[in-house]
Protein backbone atom coordinates (compact mmCIF):
# COMPACT_ATOMS: atom_id res chain seq x y z
CA UNK A 1 0.00 0.00 0.00
CA UNK A 2 2.75 2.56 0.79
CA UNK A 3 4.22 2.21 -3.08
CA UNK A 4 0.45 2.84 -4.10
CA UNK A 5 0.54 5.89 -2.49
CA UNK A 6 3.93 6.59 -3.48
CA UNK A 7 2.58 6.03 -7.11
CA UNK A 8 -0.46 8.22 -7.08
CA UNK A 9 1.80 11.11 -4.89
CA UNK A 10 3.59 10.94 -8.50
CA UNK A 11 0.60 10.02 -10.82
CA UNK A 12 -1.09 13.51 -9.56
CA UNK A 13 2.22 15.57 -10.13
CA UNK A 14 3.54 13.90 -13.18
CA UNK A 15 0.02 14.55 -14.77
CA UNK A 16 -0.41 18.01 -14.56
CA UNK A 17 3.35 18.42 -16.07
CA UNK A 18 2.72 16.53 -19.04
CA UNK A 19 -1.03 17.73 -19.67
CA UNK A 20 0.30 21.57 -19.64
CA UNK A 21 2.73 20.91 -22.00
CA UNK A 22 1.62 18.08 -24.07
CA UNK A 23 5.26 17.12 -24.18
CA UNK A 24 6.01 13.52 -23.71
CA UNK A 25 9.57 13.79 -23.13
CA UNK A 26 9.08 16.52 -20.43
CA UNK A 27 10.76 15.18 -16.71
CA UNK A 28 8.14 14.20 -14.65
CA UNK A 29 7.62 16.89 -11.91
CA UNK A 30 8.07 15.23 -8.22
CA UNK A 31 6.51 17.03 -4.95
CA UNK A 32 9.20 18.39 -3.31
CA UNK A 33 8.93 19.49 0.41
CA UNK A 34 11.70 21.81 1.50
CA UNK A 35 12.60 24.09 4.72
CA UNK A 36 15.01 25.59 6.80
CA UNK A 37 14.70 26.23 10.81
CA UNK A 38 16.89 28.85 12.20
CA UNK A 39 17.04 28.43 16.16
CA UNK A 40 18.71 29.43 19.31
CA UNK A 41 20.45 26.71 21.03
CA UNK A 42 17.97 26.77 23.44
CA UNK A 43 16.87 23.41 25.19
CA UNK A 44 13.03 24.11 25.07
CA UNK A 45 13.27 24.73 21.47
CA UNK A 46 13.68 21.55 20.41
CA UNK A 47 10.78 20.36 21.21
CA UNK A 48 9.09 23.14 18.76
CA UNK A 49 11.63 21.76 15.75
CA UNK A 50 10.20 18.14 16.47
CA UNK A 51 6.35 19.26 16.20
CA UNK A 52 6.92 21.53 13.42
CA UNK A 53 8.83 18.77 11.45
CA UNK A 54 6.35 16.31 12.47
CA UNK A 55 3.37 18.53 11.51
CA UNK A 56 4.50 18.60 8.03
CA UNK A 57 5.19 15.41 7.83
CA UNK A 58 1.72 14.51 9.21
CA UNK A 59 0.10 17.00 6.49
CA UNK A 60 1.78 15.09 3.74
CA UNK A 61 0.99 11.80 4.94
CA UNK A 62 3.89 10.31 5.93
CA UNK A 63 2.75 6.77 8.22
CA UNK A 64 3.28 6.87 11.54
CA UNK A 65 5.57 4.87 12.37
CA UNK A 66 8.55 6.59 9.92
CA UNK A 67 7.56 10.04 11.90
CA UNK A 68 8.44 8.18 14.78
CA UNK A 69 11.44 7.51 14.16
CA UNK A 70 12.23 10.69 12.20
CA UNK A 71 10.82 12.78 15.51
CA UNK A 72 13.50 10.63 17.45
CA UNK A 73 16.37 10.84 15.02
CA UNK A 74 15.59 15.04 14.67
CA UNK A 75 15.95 15.18 18.63
CA UNK A 76 18.63 13.51 18.87
CA UNK A 77 20.58 15.27 16.83
CA UNK A 78 19.43 18.73 18.28
CA UNK A 79 19.97 17.40 21.67
CA UNK A 80 23.99 16.92 20.84
CA UNK A 81 23.74 20.59 19.73
CA UNK A 82 22.22 21.63 22.86
CA UNK A 83 24.49 19.63 24.93
CA UNK A 84 27.74 19.89 23.38
CA UNK A 85 28.36 22.37 20.75
CA UNK A 86 28.64 25.17 23.70
CA UNK A 87 30.48 27.74 21.62
CA UNK A 88 27.33 27.72 18.97
CA UNK A 89 24.27 30.37 19.94
CA UNK A 90 22.69 29.17 16.93
CA UNK A 91 21.92 26.22 14.42
CA UNK A 92 20.02 25.45 11.78
CA UNK A 93 17.87 22.44 10.63
CA UNK A 94 17.40 22.28 6.77
CA UNK A 95 14.61 19.53 5.50
CA UNK A 96 14.05 17.88 2.20
CA UNK A 97 10.88 15.61 1.73
CA UNK A 98 10.34 14.08 -2.26
CA UNK A 99 8.34 11.19 -2.39
CA UNK A 100 11.10 8.31 -1.38
CA UNK A 101 13.16 10.03 1.72
CA UNK A 102 13.52 12.60 4.00
CA UNK A 103 16.69 13.94 4.43
CA UNK A 104 17.42 16.12 7.08
CA UNK A 105 20.70 18.26 8.26
CA UNK A 106 21.28 19.98 11.45
CA UNK A 107 24.56 22.55 11.56
CA UNK A 108 25.81 24.68 14.49
CA UNK A 109 29.45 26.45 14.71
CA UNK A 110 29.54 25.22 17.95
CA UNK A 111 33.59 24.57 17.67
CA UNK A 112 33.37 20.63 16.30
CA UNK A 113 34.99 17.71 17.79
CA UNK A 114 36.72 14.59 16.63
CA UNK A 115 35.03 12.94 14.06
CA UNK A 116 37.04 9.73 14.90
CA UNK A 117 35.48 9.47 18.54
CA UNK A 118 32.10 9.83 17.24
CA UNK A 119 32.58 6.64 14.60
CA UNK A 120 33.22 4.89 17.72
CA UNK A 121 30.84 5.79 19.57
CA UNK A 122 27.99 5.11 16.44
CA UNK A 123 29.13 1.57 15.69
CA UNK A 124 29.17 0.36 19.28
CA UNK A 125 27.48 -2.23 20.58
CA UNK A 126 25.89 -1.85 24.12
CA UNK A 127 26.68 -5.02 24.76
CA UNK A 128 29.11 -4.77 28.26
CA UNK A 129 26.66 -3.51 31.37
CA UNK A 130 29.37 -0.28 32.41
CA UNK A 131 28.70 0.99 28.29
CA UNK A 132 25.25 0.16 28.42
CA UNK A 133 24.67 1.90 31.89
CA UNK A 134 26.30 5.20 31.25
CA UNK A 135 24.05 8.30 31.31
CA UNK A 136 25.45 9.93 27.99
CA UNK A 137 26.65 9.76 24.72
CA UNK A 138 23.92 7.78 23.30
CA UNK A 139 22.59 10.19 20.94
CA UNK A 140 24.30 9.16 17.79
CA UNK A 141 23.71 5.56 18.37
CA UNK A 142 19.99 5.62 18.84
CA UNK A 143 20.23 8.48 15.90
CA UNK A 144 22.24 5.57 13.69
CA UNK A 145 19.48 3.03 14.46
CA UNK A 146 16.37 4.58 13.28
CA UNK A 147 17.52 6.12 9.95
CA UNK A 148 18.93 4.71 6.87
CA UNK A 149 22.17 6.18 6.69
CA UNK A 150 24.15 8.95 9.10
CA UNK A 151 27.09 11.01 8.07
CA UNK A 152 28.63 13.85 10.61
CA UNK A 153 31.29 15.87 9.30
CA UNK A 154 32.44 17.70 12.42
CA UNK A 155 35.45 20.16 12.16
CA UNK A 156 37.62 21.30 15.16
CA UNK A 157 37.70 24.46 16.21
CA UNK A 158 34.64 25.06 13.87
CA UNK A 159 31.73 23.21 14.01
CA UNK A 160 29.22 20.09 13.00
CA UNK A 161 27.33 18.72 10.65
CA UNK A 162 25.18 16.42 11.59
CA UNK A 163 23.06 14.15 8.35
CA UNK A 164 20.86 11.97 8.23
CA UNK A 165 17.85 10.35 5.74
CA UNK A 166 15.05 7.87 6.21
CA UNK A 167 13.33 5.86 3.50
CA UNK A 168 9.76 7.19 3.68
CA UNK A 169 6.02 4.95 4.55
CA UNK A 170 2.92 6.73 3.60
CA UNK A 171 0.01 6.17 5.63
CA UNK A 172 -2.37 3.85 3.54
CA UNK A 173 -5.60 6.06 4.48
CA UNK A 174 -3.97 9.04 2.59
CA UNK A 175 -3.58 12.56 3.76
CA UNK A 176 -5.96 13.69 6.38
CA UNK B 1 6.07 17.17 30.78
CA UNK B 2 4.08 16.96 33.93
CA UNK B 3 5.28 14.87 36.33
CA UNK B 4 3.18 13.38 40.00
CA UNK B 5 4.19 10.27 42.71
CA UNK B 6 2.32 8.83 45.08
CA UNK B 7 4.49 7.68 48.09
CA UNK B 8 3.46 4.83 50.61
CA UNK B 9 6.26 4.23 52.56
CA UNK B 10 9.74 3.13 50.81
CA UNK B 11 7.74 2.36 47.02
CA UNK B 12 7.07 5.40 45.15
CA UNK B 13 4.75 5.26 41.98
CA UNK B 14 5.62 8.20 39.65
CA UNK B 15 3.42 8.86 36.84
CA UNK B 16 5.17 10.99 34.24
CA UNK B 17 3.52 12.48 30.79
CA UNK B 18 3.97 14.68 27.94
CA UNK B 19 7.28 14.82 26.02
CA UNK B 20 10.53 14.37 27.82
CA UNK B 21 13.99 15.29 25.90
CA UNK B 22 16.71 17.15 26.74
CA UNK B 23 15.10 20.01 27.93
CA UNK B 24 12.55 18.41 30.54
CA UNK B 25 15.61 15.94 31.56
CA UNK B 26 17.06 18.10 34.40
CA UNK B 27 13.78 18.51 35.90
CA UNK B 28 13.14 14.49 35.94
CA UNK B 29 16.70 14.04 37.57
CA UNK B 30 15.87 16.68 40.15
CA UNK B 31 12.36 14.85 41.03
CA UNK B 32 13.41 11.72 40.96
CA UNK B 33 15.73 11.79 43.02
CA UNK B 34 14.55 13.54 45.73
CA UNK B 35 11.86 11.16 45.78
CA UNK B 36 15.24 8.65 46.92
CA UNK B 37 16.72 11.50 49.21
CA UNK B 38 13.20 10.95 50.85
CA UNK B 39 13.51 7.64 51.37
CA UNK B 40 12.00 5.48 47.87
CA UNK B 41 14.08 2.60 47.59
CA UNK B 42 11.56 1.30 44.65
CA UNK B 43 10.65 3.45 41.88
CA UNK B 44 7.46 2.54 39.52
CA UNK B 45 7.72 5.06 37.09
CA UNK B 46 4.63 4.91 34.68
CA UNK B 47 5.44 6.15 30.89
CA UNK B 48 1.37 5.32 29.80
CA UNK B 49 0.61 9.33 29.30
CA UNK B 50 4.55 9.86 27.28
CA UNK B 51 4.37 10.74 23.62
CA UNK B 52 8.01 11.07 23.57
CA UNK B 53 11.15 9.84 25.00
CA UNK B 54 14.70 10.96 24.13
CA UNK B 55 18.26 9.65 24.94
CA UNK B 56 19.15 12.22 27.51
CA UNK B 57 15.62 10.94 29.60
CA UNK B 58 17.10 7.60 29.55
CA UNK B 59 20.50 8.94 30.99
CA UNK B 60 18.07 9.85 33.76
CA UNK B 61 16.37 7.00 34.67
CA UNK B 62 19.61 5.65 34.34
CA UNK B 63 21.39 7.80 37.20
CA UNK B 64 18.40 6.21 39.35
CA UNK B 65 18.93 2.90 38.52
CA UNK B 66 22.38 2.99 39.69
CA UNK B 67 21.82 5.00 42.89
CA UNK B 68 19.18 2.64 43.97
CA UNK B 69 20.80 -0.64 42.59
CA UNK B 70 23.68 0.27 45.00
CA UNK B 71 21.30 -0.40 47.95
CA UNK B 72 19.40 -2.95 46.84
CA UNK B 73 16.88 -1.03 45.58
CA UNK B 74 14.76 -0.82 42.46
CA UNK B 75 13.36 0.95 39.48
CA UNK B 76 10.37 -0.11 37.32
CA UNK B 77 9.13 1.00 34.42
CA UNK B 78 5.61 0.79 32.84
CA UNK B 79 5.75 0.96 29.61
CA UNK B 80 2.49 -0.21 27.77
CA UNK B 81 3.50 1.11 23.50
CA UNK B 82 5.47 -0.75 21.63
CA UNK B 83 6.96 2.45 19.76
CA UNK B 84 7.97 4.27 23.15
CA UNK B 85 9.97 0.70 24.15
CA UNK B 86 11.74 0.81 20.60
CA UNK B 87 14.65 3.25 22.25
CA UNK B 88 15.33 0.75 25.38
CA UNK B 89 15.18 -1.71 22.90
CA UNK B 90 17.80 -0.38 20.32
CA UNK B 91 20.21 0.91 23.42
CA UNK B 92 19.69 -2.49 25.24
CA UNK B 93 18.12 -1.23 28.18
CA UNK B 94 14.89 -3.52 27.98
CA UNK B 95 17.62 -5.79 29.72
CA UNK B 96 18.08 -3.77 32.21
CA UNK B 97 15.95 -2.06 33.38
CA UNK B 98 12.50 -4.09 34.89
CA UNK B 99 9.61 -2.96 32.46
CA UNK B 100 5.85 -4.15 32.85
CA UNK B 101 3.11 -3.31 30.30
CA UNK B 102 0.46 -2.69 32.85
CA UNK B 103 0.50 -0.72 36.09
CA UNK B 104 -1.28 -4.05 37.24
CA UNK B 105 2.30 -6.11 37.02
CA UNK B 106 4.09 -3.81 39.18
CA UNK B 107 5.51 -4.28 42.53
CA UNK B 108 2.81 -2.05 44.05
CA UNK B 109 0.18 -4.27 43.55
Amino acid sequence: MAADRADSFRSARGGYAVDATKEEDVPQQEMRLQFTLELPRDAALVRDARRTLDGALAGAGVAQDCRDDIRLALTEACGNVVSHASLASNYHIEVTVDESECVIEVTDDGGGFDPGLVAAVAAEEPATEPVRLRENGRGLHVLAAVVERLDVVSVEDTGTLVRFSKHLTWDPSGRE
Amino acid sequence: MQVTSTVDGPIAVVAASGELDVATAPELRAYLHKLIDDGASTLVIDLSDVGFLDSTTLGVLISAHKRLTESDGVVELVIPHARLLRIFQITGLDRVFTIHESPAETAVQ
